[in-house]
């Protein structure tokens, strides 16, 4: 049984606090997809003070994906530490092949995360269309 | 592999103006391949999204999230040949063939990406400027291959 976490556990780690930037949206995407390994992270859509939250990723949960997958240089999106205290893992491009290649499950879980992002992404258009 | 692989994709052939799918129908857990002829994507308040053809897959996102259909799918073209693979031959495709699900990610990645980026230009307009956002949004779900 694949389980996000426990491989999470050989990865390299990065400790923040709350309010910490993780990266801002514009920024030069370094092919890393970040795995949360205890708090919670904020999606944030927007520049400046006119920023709105368009989700949270708690442990378990995983983001930066897109970016890495679709072949952006740029980050889409801001991420900020919301929670007193947060543990990632960093999942580089080379190892995020490695074990999708080791675990068929890790690609399902990107294929699903992908799906989300798209779906929210598109209602988020709809809106905008009313 | 390629045997096996074509062996467990059922093959038909649909005409002019069917709908494969319409947008909130309940999933019957299968996606669909283009061998032949062209498939329009439609969805409600944005009308024609993309016109797919030979090599382009659509029906994914109902299969992989047992939800129901997010768009309609309609042949545009007389007798297609479509394949359709249910959930037990996406798995099996998934465990022995990863660059099937490779691929799958990248295309739903991209369209994904475009999305979210129309979204971000949409956001940042204000929406004093939405509504000229409107037929950019429109724009950002055209292109890939997969629904």
């Amino acid at each position: 049984m694949f389980d996000l976490l426990v491989q999470a556990e050989a990865m390299p780690h990065r400790h923040l606090r709350q309010g910490d930037i993780i990266y801002k949206e514009g920024q030069q995407c370094d092919g890393n997809i970040f795995i949360v390994i205890d708090g919670i992270v904020t999606e944030l859509v927007g520049q400046g003070l006119n920023l709105n939250t368009v989700k949270e990723f708690t442990a378990g949960s995983f983001f930066g994906d897109i970016e890495v997958l679709s072949g952006s240089d740029l980050r889409l999106r801001t991420m900020k530490v919301t929670s007193v205290s947060l543990v990632l893992a960093i999942l580089d491009q080379h190892n995020s092949r490695v074990l999708g290649g080791l675990y068929p499950e890790f690609f399902l879980h990107l294929l699903r995360s992908s799906i989300d992002n798209l779906n929210l992404a598109e209602k988020n258009l709809l809106e905008y269309q009313k | 592999m390629a045997m096996s692989v074509a062996h467990k994709i059922q093959p038909f052939t649909a005409n002019l103006g069917e709908a494969v799918f319409r947008e909130g129908d309940a999933s019957n857990g299968c996606m669909y391949f283009i061998f032949s002829g062209e498939v329009q994507i439609s969805k409600q308040g944005l009308g024609h999204i993309r016109t797919l053809s030979q090599g382009h897959f659509f029906g994914e996102m109902a299969l992989v999230r047992a939800i129901q259909r997010t768009a309609s799918a309609t042949v545009i073209s007389a007798g297609a040949k479509l394949g359709r693979i249910d959930l037990q031959t996406f798995a099996w495709l998934a465990k022995s063939n990863p660059a099937f699900l490779t691929n799958l990610i990248a295309v739903v990645a991209k369209r994904a990406a475009r999305a979210i980026k129309k979204v971000n230009e949409a956001y940042a307009a204000g929406p004093g400027l939405r509504s000229q956002q409107r037929a950019a949004a429109r724009g950002a779900i055209e292109g890939g291959s997969g629904v």
